[in-house]
């Protein structure tokens, strides 16, 4: 029995694109649908806080914006027509901008590192289609974000200014269209960096900076002089110049924001003019990008896998071998096992090499040296204030400064310790079969991930602390005392958070951003109660030695025998705890 | 030279998640210079067999022994004789097929120089050699399947357990995998691999044995199976055990 042929009829890429996304919307259903009853309430009420937000966002954007065109502020910041005129302009600029830059990595991820190319690819849909499709996809969210932030304020802007009721629909099209264009170049840009290095490195970078810029950012408000007596008229007028230099007269983003105020003003000739520029400018940058991207895309994707070897750097080990005879010559080193070796070599290249895993040190580094130079700018003394705290909280406060910088030092220990052991088994990921189907006790390979955590943990700690009893200008003698505790407690935390890492490991994750769990609350809890106490019993016989008039050295060695057996205990009673653990991780 | 002995033996091996037993009284043997074909339709229990004779899982029952040790009270030893080559070959992404190869030997405790000569001469011989320092995640799979595979063998085995040690492979390797293993079964080592291609298993394996639902149904040499199933070739016989004739029936319909 044979049947006629049938001809395939090509669909149309609108219906394509449709149905592209109509496969996204089934499966973020789907999840919906098949999430648990607590899951489902919690989105809901997640929606609702959003709707609620959102209408506080519009309240107070109306609120902020009638109170800049008042008399008030007109006389800190002058005239603010020309600000105020400037406002849809810069959100604007910084929409388009925004979108361009979150887009690129967004974009990255799901043009080449999603596991679902091979299959549309090879489908019978147009590739216009299928690229259409995904940079939706990739836009939508950041761009429901855009909408969520802006809005409001541009909404507000109408409302204070009594604007024609065209302006409002106007503001949707227009963000629309600028964040379309910017998500076009945006995805150009990622085909050209695609087609010169490999897409997943690139994720990782930019990961890596992303997270790195947002983390500086985040702590350099520490910095700010928010409650500088020169805040005032100069600053506002500053702050409304910026604001203005967005009106450019030759950025169509800037015609854009400024046609929707002549709309809203219901100037309809200057309005359609310069919003019509705006729209057909961004039309044709769109097509244009849409065009060249999609060029790109065809022979960047499929050149993929040549595009990975040619760029990877050969990474040479003659210096491995030169190492291993310095090591066989060295005694320290047959007193380490060679498998714990082996995993103590292994971790701590694959924790320079991975970004990720780099950004776990880092990220403290950062934290701990803007905190020393808070530290050292205070003078290891408590801020004055205005003078108005009882004199025994100033004294109680310039004392535990005193300690400030073993203070600083247990807490980059403490965040670097929390990554490095509260990671140390989930960290391995799909690979762990490769310790566990070699012959190497559990022993070993708890003491080779102790070593892991401990010995990078310990030596910044070790650096840090130097560096600033140097400028502090301590004694010798207690900088050894200072370096011996952080040692000591560095190295009972180790094994309180490897313990706990140990028993909450997972192994199944996909890429690193899923291996969010660490040590979970409970070992948090017991990490941050053993610091302090651990530290009391270091400091507190050689403060009632003082006290009591005894010699102090002595108080000193009675601290650093109390503090070390603590350290001693949280590090062999928690490991011993779980060592039968480690014998059935990933069994399930 | 050809040893007699068996180097992997279970004995009533059962493995249960929950409630729902994956592996159930599984019992057999494989010897010494002998290649062992383990075949099983898919969700037989093939890999969780394979993943408790190489110390991966922990059985519920019964007992797992590698070249004279059990695997749950000698884990250690019975390891040490046992190389692994997983069905999936994750490796570490950022270690070099060098640096993964010294790692692995250093885990078995090989002498340096020794480990490093091996070491190459694996790279050369499964023409890893030219990208041996790159890093493993710009491996294709294969490449990465034939390092997974140096990495069971740079400590020289007694036993080698290879779970579908040939699936993505192109014909130039895969021949190359089954040459390996032919040597290996030569110098006296067990060999024992599950697979899907029957061919791979009636050209290849000494002996073979069938599982389904987690129990051994058939174990045997081919001559042994046709003869005890009066079938002919080993895809009827493999039919016939796992109740797999029907679909031959419905692709007979669908013609």
């Amino acid at each position: 029995m044979s049947a006629p042929p049938t001809v395939f009829r090509e669909p149309g890429i609108v219906a394509s694109v449709l149905k592209l996304l109509r496969l996204r919307l089934v499966i973020l259903l789907n999840g919906f649908r098949r999430a648990k009853k607590r899951a489902k309430i919690r989105i809901i009420i997640l929606i609702v806080c959003l709707l609620g937000f959102l209408s506080f966002l519009l309240g107070i954007s109306t609120a902020l914006l009638a109170f800049l065109r008042s008399p008030l502020f007109a006389h800190y910041a002058g005239n603010t027509a020309p600000l105020l005129e400037s406002f849809p302009s810069m959100i604007m600029s910084i929409a388009g901008i925004g979108i361009l830059f979150t887009s690129f990595g967004v974009l990255l991820q799901t043009l080449y590192l999603s596991g679902d190319m091979g299959f549309l690819m090879s489908a019978p849909v147009p590739i216009r289609a299928i690229f259409l499709a995904k940079m939706i996809q990739a836009v939508l969210p950041n761009f429901i974000i855009l909408c969520i932030v802006t809005l409001p304020a541009l909404f507000g802007l109408g409302i204070s200014g009594g604007y024609r009721f065209l302006y409002y629909p106007w503001v949707v099209v227009v963000l629309t269209a600028i964040a379309l264009t910017a998500a076009a170049l945006a995805s150009l840009l990622v085909l050209i960096v695609a087609r010169f290095f490999p897409p997943r490195r690139v994720a990782e970078v930019l990961g890596f900076i992303v997270g790195l810029s947002l983390f500086i950012s985040s702590q350099s408000a520490r910095y700010m002089n928010f409650g500088s007596p020169k805040t005032g008229k100069g600053q506002m007028a500053g702050i409304a110049r910026v604001i203005e230099r967005f009106n450019h007269p030759w950025s169509p983003l800037a015609w854009a924001g400024r046609g929707l105020i002549e709309l809203g003003r219901g100037e309809w000739a200057l309005a359609s003019g310069l919003i019509a520029a705006a729209l057909i400018l961004s039309g044709i940058i769109l097509c244009a990008a849409l065009v060249t991207s999609e060029r790109l895309y065809c022979t960047g994707w499929a050149a993929l896998q040549g595009n990975r070897g040619r760029s990877k750097r050969k990474l040479r080990t003659t210096a491995d071998a030169r190492a291993t005879g310095l090591r066989q010559a060295n005694p320290l080193a047959r007193l380490v096992p060679t498998p714990v070796r082996a995993i103590l070599r292994k971790d701590l290249r694959l924790c320079l090499r991975d970004l990720s895993n780099l950004s776990g040190l880092l990220f403290p580094l950062i934290l701990g040296v803007l905190y020393a130079v808070g530290l050292i700018r205070s003078h290891w003394q408590m801020p004055v204030g205005r003078g108005k705290a009882p004199a025994g909280f100033i004294q109680a406060g310039n004392a535990a400064f005193f300690y400030g910088d073993i203070a600083l030092a247990l807490f980059l220990g403490w965040a670097l310790i929390a990554n490095l052991a509260g990671l140390a088994f989930t960290r391995e990921g799909k690979n762990y079969w490769m310790l566990k189907s070699a012959p190497v006790s559990t022993r070993q390979i708890l003491t080779a991930k102790f070593l892991v955590s401990y010995i990078p943990a310990a030596l910044i700690c070790s650096a840090y602390i130097l560096a600033l009893e140097i400028l502090k200008r301590v004694d010798p003698y207690a900088m050894m005392v200072s370096l011996i505790s952080v040692w000591m407690m560095v190295a009972g935390l180790c094994g309180i958070y490897l313990a706990f890492g140990t028993r909450g490991a997972r192994f199944d994750w996909e890429n690193p951003a899923q291996r969010n769990r660490s040590v979970g609350c409970l070992g948090m809890l017991t990490g941050l109660f053993f610091l302090p106490v651990c530290f009391a019993l270091f400091i507190a016989p050689a403060v009632l030695a003082q006290l009591f008039r005894f010699p102090v050295l002595i108080g000193r060695l009675a601290g650093l025998v109390l503090g070390g057996v603590a350290s001693a205990l949280a590090v062999i009673i928690p490991l011993a705890m779980v060592e039968k653990r480690v014998s059935t991780l990933n069994e399930t | 030279m050809t040893t007699v002995s068996p180097l992997v033996e279970t004995l009533q091996l059962t493995k249960r998640y929950g409630d729902k037993p994956a592996v159930r009284d599984l019992s057999f043997a494989v010897n010494g210079g002998e290649i062992f074909g383990f075949l099983g339709p898919n969700g037989a229990g093939k890999t969780t067999t394979i993943k408790m004779i190489v110390g991966l899982l922990r059985p519920t029952a019964g007992t797992v022994k590698v070249a004279g040790y059990d695997v749950v009270q000698q884990p250690i030893q019975a390891k040490a004789a046992c190389g692994y080559v997983p069905d999936e070959p994750n490796l570490y992404a950022k270690l070099t097929g060098r640096e993964l190869l010294r790692f692995v030997g250093d885990l078995y405790n090989l002498e340096r120089a020794a480990g490093a000569r091996r070491s190459e001469e694996l790279l050369q011989i499964l023409g890893l050699g030219e990208v041996a320092d790159d890093t493993t995640d710009s491996y294709s799979h294969g490449m990465r399947q034939k390092l997974s595979l140096a990495a069971a063998l740079v400590h020289d085995p007694k036993v080698l357990i290879l779970d579908e040690p040939t699936v993505g492979l192109d014909p130039k390797s895969a021949r190359l995998i089954k040459d390996i293993l032919r040597q290996m079964a030569n110098r006296g080592a067990a060999v024992m691999l599950s697979t899907h291609i029957l061919e791979i298993a009636q050209n290849m394996c000494d002996r073979i044995g069938i599982i389904d639902q987690g129990t051994l149904v058939a174990s045997g040499t081919m001559q042994e199976l046709r003869q005890a199933q009066g079938e002919r070739s080993l895809e009827d016989i493999f039919l016939s055990l796992t109740g797999g004739v029907e679909y031959a029936e419905i692709a007979e319909v669908l013609k």
